[in-house]
């Protein structure tokens, strides 16, 4: 029994100095803005995916702070707005991402719930993803200082192991640190439309899941209860993506929007050029400049609150 | 409840612990309500049919034992075989042959309908289905006697470690085995535990990795490089061997901490010289069981040269449709019974021959030429297992052919990380099999230094260059 222990305190310790390098990509670059954010006053808070991610924080202006990050599902943005406000953090308005594919099931397999639980308070994360006490603490205690004993975390150190050795970039773990290069328009037809087609089954095939409308609803309820005003805000994606989702099956979560209650905001027609994407549902950098533009035109038409 | 879950490396602990803190004589009952909860944690209604199998075997085992003869004892025999391969029959076949027949028929205008089955394959039926009806055989032969105790018999067939996959057990070994007691033995369980820890290391970072290549690949053949084509189709030969053989070392070192020995099902198959040597080191408990079962019974070698040929090709055959309910499952069976017949013509001409290609070389060259040409004509052959039907097959056969002739195809080749890590794992996983299998080596040798490191690095790698996620099967699983 001593030596199955001493085996597994050095499996432990051997995870754990592994763990390092990862850490940074894993959690630092999540967390650091919500750091940020208890530093500095915060007036505009904004959450989404990836695509809101790329939105810069300085063309948003004066105390607009972006939160997006890559793969955040609705609970990951509950969780992050409770965080703040757990924080005594209280922003005058939230920019909450209402896209189509938001309550699409796959979300449910990918998004970042152990990000979202190691920034949680036990509460916070039975409100936002439903975990329970031990799954919080294991992830918050465990999974947060050895993340490496998450296998899911494998792909991540692979990734940061295959950079390093080759300069190889291999894909899902770091698709996220590619963002904001290449251009839609240049992209050869067949493989453009090839991607589309896949993106669509991803995010369509099962369109709504009730399950992720829940953490949403809730966030809206907290925001009102807080007098935080939610405005809600759709990304524009490529002519010939919107073309197939304007015809996609989304009676439910068009209902479930409406229901919500808020202001959701459309840029679309600002954005029917090929050239303002890298992908077929992201902006590449002009687009992205583009969209920051437009939010900072409207809050500074539409919130009369001075900068602070 | 797959191996290469969470919840089965929560659920064997479990059952580990229970089994070693409850009293000897309520082992039996733990184990078989461990296993239909592994079994029902897929398909909990499934779980009749293995039931069902269950107790018609354990009834014709008992009516066979009390009757003197054989002939007195074929009845029960008969109900038994007809019970079980019916039962396999309407859930992996029907579809199958409904296809067949409504192809033959549509020659003539006659319409069939095959929609109406549309029926998911009990996860595991081949494999208890062949282990339960051995039991009968053995009965029936004589070879043992009745299993009284309806809940060892049922342990038997249900057994978890072997349950969904193998190996396929004997009534004459598991039986006997599951009766006897066992004392806990920290040698024993360590020896389970790197067993399963090898099986992890083949599984998640050498099957897994090699399958993410070979999909890509065998997606679209036609679209793809003869040089890819080639690849991926080595690429699957060890990925295959890596997930199956992982899947048995996770059972056998799984069974193995509960103190029960599983018999071995691969003995590092592709240093095989032969097709005949390759089957008596690829799935050896399938392997034998169709040999004991099947081809002695239809005569074996007893019989002349052509009933010969006949009884292989027909084991051949019936082991390809074991596999699955598909064409290119029975022409990979259709292909080994041609390459064992063809390795038996050869030697008998090379044999009476004073000169043959290979005679005058220095004896390991010829045995390492032979080996060569055994491996690919396995990996031809895994062409039309892997393929989802035949025109798949065909279209990767053509892109091979097309080697040279350019044409557009994409070029795909796994990246340097992948190749290196394949590189170094797929080396030390044969080392360790040569270790276990070849040189007679055994793990208590090494310094206990360096049992730690090793162990060490092995469980990390598992960890950190695993392929994880939530939907990577067991290729086996499917059978």
């Amino acid at each position: 029994m001593k030596r199955l222990l001493g085996f597994l305190l050095l499996f432990l310790l051997a995870m754990r100095g592994l763990s390092v390098s990862i850490e940074e990509e894993l959690h630092g670059a999540y967390e650091a803005p919500l750091e940020a954010a208890l530093e500095s006053p915060v007036r505009v808070v904004l959450l989404g995916d990836s695509r809101a991610w790329m939105l810069d924080r300085d063309a948003l202006g004066p105390g607009v702070v972006n939160l997006a990050y890559p793969s955040d599902g609705t609970a990951d943005m509950n969780a992050k707005l409770r965080f703040l406000l757990r924080h005594e953090v209280r922003p005058d308005l939230v920019f909450l991402q209402c896209d189509w594919h938001m309550l699409s099931r796959y979300r449910s397999r990918m998004n970042n719930r152990h990000r979202g639980l190691a920034i949680s308070s036990p509460e916070d994360a039975a409100a936002a993803y439903g975990a329970s006490f031990v799954e919080h603490a294991l992830v918050r205690y465990v999974v947060r200082v050895v993340p490496l004993l998450d296998p899911g975390n494998a792909g991540f150190f692979q990734a940061w192991l295959a950079k390093r050795l080759f300069g190889e970039d291999l894909g899902p773990a770091n698709e996220k640190a590619v963002a904001g290069t290449g251009r839609w328009d240049t992209m050869p037809r067949d493989r453009a439309r090839a991607r589309i087609r896949w993106r669509y089954a991803q995010f369509f095939t099962e369109p709504w899941d009730p399950e992720l409308a829940e953490p949403m609803e809730d966030l809206v309820r907290v925001a009102r209860e807080q007098g935080i005003r939610v405005v809600g805000l759709r990304f524009p994606v490529v002519p010939e993506f919107q073309a197939l989702t304007d015809a996609a099956p989304l009676g439910e979560v068009r209902r479930f929007y409406e229901s919500l209650g808020i202001e959701i905001l459309d840029f679309e027609p600002w954005f029917r050029e090929d050239r303002l994407f890298r992908d077929q549902d992201h902006l590449n950098p002009e687009g992205a400049t583009r969209m920051a533009g437009l939010l900072r035109r409207w809050l500074d038409a539409r919130c009369a609150a001075p900068p602070p | 409840m797959q191996f290469n879950s969470a919840e089965y490396v929560l659920f064997l602990p479990l059952v580990f612990l229970a089994f070693h803190l409850i009293p000897v004589r309520g082992r039996w009952a733990l184990l078989l309500a461990a296993s239909y909860f592994f079994y029902m944690c897929w398909r909990p209604e499934y779980a009749l049919l293995l039931a069902f199998s269950t107790l018609v075997d354990y009834w014709a085992g008992l009516r066979m034992g009390g009757q003197a003869t054989r002939a007195a004892r074929r009845p029960y025999l008969l109900v038994s075989l007809l019970a079980n391969l019916l039962l396999l029959a309407s859930f992996k076949y029907l579809g199958f042959f409904c296809t067949c027949l409504a192809g033959a028929l549509g020659g003539f205008d006659l319409a069939v309908d095959c929609t109406f089955y549309d029926i998911v394959l009990p996860i595991g039926i081949s494999f208890y289905t062949l282990q339960s009806l051995s039991y009968v055989v053995d009965v029936y032969r004589g070879d043992r006697e009745p299993e009284r105790h309806l809940g060892f018999f049922a342990l038997y067939v249900s057994y978890f470690p072997q349950l969904v996959a193998g190996p396929i057990e004997r009534s004459t070994t598991l039986l006997p085995r599951l009766h006897r007691e066992t004392a806990f033995d920290a040698v024993r369980v360590a020896s389970g535990l790197r067993l399963i820890l090898l099986g992890f290391i083949k599984k998640t970072i050498l099957a897994d990795r090699l399958g993410d290549y070979v999909n890509l690949v065998y997606r679209d053949p036609d679209a793809v490089s003869a040089g890819s084509l080639v690849l991926a189709t080595y690429c699957f030969a060890f990925q295959i061997y890596c997930d199956f053989s992982g899947y048995t070392d996770i059972a056998i070192g799984s069974s193995r901490t509960l103190g029960y020995e599983l018999m071995d099902n691969f003995r590092r198959p592709y240093f095989a010289r032969g097709l005949r040597e390759f089957w008596r080191r690829w799935h050896i408990s399938l392997s034998t069981w169709f040999r004991d079962y099947l081809y002695i019974p239809l005569g074996g070698n007893r019989r002349g040269p052509l009933r010969i040929r006949m009884n292989l090709l027909v084991t051949f055959l019936l082991s390809g449709l074991w596999h699955g309910a598909g064409a290119g499952f029975v022409i990979w069976g259709a292909l080994h019974g041609a390459f064992v017949l063809a390795g038996d013509g050869l030697r008998r001409l090379l044999g009476a021959a004073t000169q043959g290609p290979v005679r005058g070389l220095p004896g390991r060259l010829a045995d390492a030429a032979r080996g060569l040409v055994t491996f690919h004509l396995v990996c031809f052959a895994w062409i039309f297992f892997r393929s989802p039907d035949l025109d798949h097959a065909l279209a990767v056969l053509a892109g091979i052919a097309s080697a040279g002739a350019g044409g557009g195809r994409e070029v795909l080749f796994p990246g340097a990380f992948d190749l290196l890590v394949i590189g170094v794992f797929l080396p030390v996983v044969e080392l360790v099999e040569w270790c276990r299998h070849g040189a007679g080596w055994r793990w208590e040798q090494v310094p206990g230094v360096l049992r730690w490191v090793l162990g060490l690095a092995a469980l990390v790698s598992v960890f950190i260059f695993g392929v994880h996620g939530s939907n990577l099967e067991f290729i086996y699983f499917q059978f």
